[in-house]
């Protein structure tokens, strides 16, 4: 047997190669589809986070951050005790209801008295 | 994407799409490799039964690595021969000894068709020979001079170095040869070597 020989019966091999079957065939798609059906979708963007359009919209996180950290000082000044004023309020009143001279304080002074200064 | 869209997509572009749940990239892919490696396992088993169930279940093995594919390695027709031929190993390795006598008969010699007749008879005494070959020579001798592949592609599929799969695809052709040097008229060769 020649080398010829060989290869020519290797060319016939090649050309002869079997087909699948039909019903081979159908089962490889079936593997493949029960495999695929198995397969997570691949998560894009606007699907992993349906909010990532309106963040965009909004300026980004960044800007969002700011927003919410202005609301919540807002509401921190609505509701917080204002208690500096509280207690200059009770001060004056106190200042006002005693009747005493030297005690008196006087928020706007007479004009009189200028006029006495010589 | 349709069938036919995907004929010039490459074998691991079509695994990316099938990953990703394209619908007919499986299909283009079967179309593409389930031949090869029927023939490949066909040529190794000497049993068509067989030789489908280990591309069955190599292309399983393929469906189900696809999301984890990655890009610039090993291709994917290289990876299903060494799964495919890893298959076959295991599967001869847990048959009894194949005779000559095992080989199966062809199916069709396309009576009266005296050319179709003396094909058949090659064949099927190239199969015997094969047969008779140890499992790793007739591995490397399928490989190279039926599937085409490049000794590199055979070395990677093999899991062997280049002048392995050299060496054993010279002693198997020379094994060939002696086996089929008696055969030389009967198969309807001239004389003259």
């Amino acid at each position: 047997m020649q080398d010829t020989d060989l290869e020519g019966l290797f060319a016939t091999a090649r050309a002869g190669r079997p087909s699948p079957s039909a019903g081979l065939t159908a089962r490889i798609a079936a593997d493949a589809d029960a495999v695929q059906a198995g397969f997570k979708p691949a998560p894009t963007p606007a699907g992993r986070r349906p909010w990532a359009g309106w963040i965009a919209a909004m300026g980004g996180h960044r800007v969002l951050a700011g927003l919410a950290t202005a609301a919540l000082a807002g509401l921190w000044l609505g509701f917080a005790q204002p208690a500096p004023v509280v207690t200059l309020t009770l001060t004056l009143r106190h200042a006002f209801a005693a009747d005493a001279g030297p005690w008196a304080i006087e928020l706007i002074p007479p004009l009189d008295a200028f006029g006495l200064e010589g | 994407m349709a069938l036919d869209a995907l004929s010039d997509v490459s074998d691991e572009a079509l695994l990316v799409l099938y990953a990703n749940g394209d619908p007919w990239a499986a299909r283009a892919l079967t179309l593409r490799l389930a031949p090869r490696l029927l023939g490949f396992a066909a040529r190794m088993l000497a049993d068509r039964t067989e030789a489908e169930d280990v591309t069955q279940e190599a292309m399983l093995r393929l469906w189900r690595m696809a999301p984890d594919w990655r890009q610039g390695g090993t291709g994917v027709s290289t990876w299903l021969y060494r799964v495919a031929s890893n298959l076959c190993l295991d599967r001869l390795r847990k048959s009894r000894p194949r005779g000559l006598e095992d080989v199966a008969e062809p199916e069709d010699a396309a009576p009266g068709v005296v050319a179709r007749l003396i094909e058949a008879d090659r064949m099927q005494a190239l199969d015997r020979a094969l047969a008779a070959l140890p499992d790793r020579q007739r591995q490397a001798i399928v490989l190279r001079h039926i599937e085409g592949l490049t000794n590199p592609e055979i070395a990677a599929v093999m899991d062997i170095g280049v002048e392995a799969v050299e060496s054993l695809v010279a002693r198997g052709k020379k094994g060939l040869a002696a086996l089929l040097s008696g055969q030389r008229a009967e198969l309807g060769y001239e004389d003259g070597g």
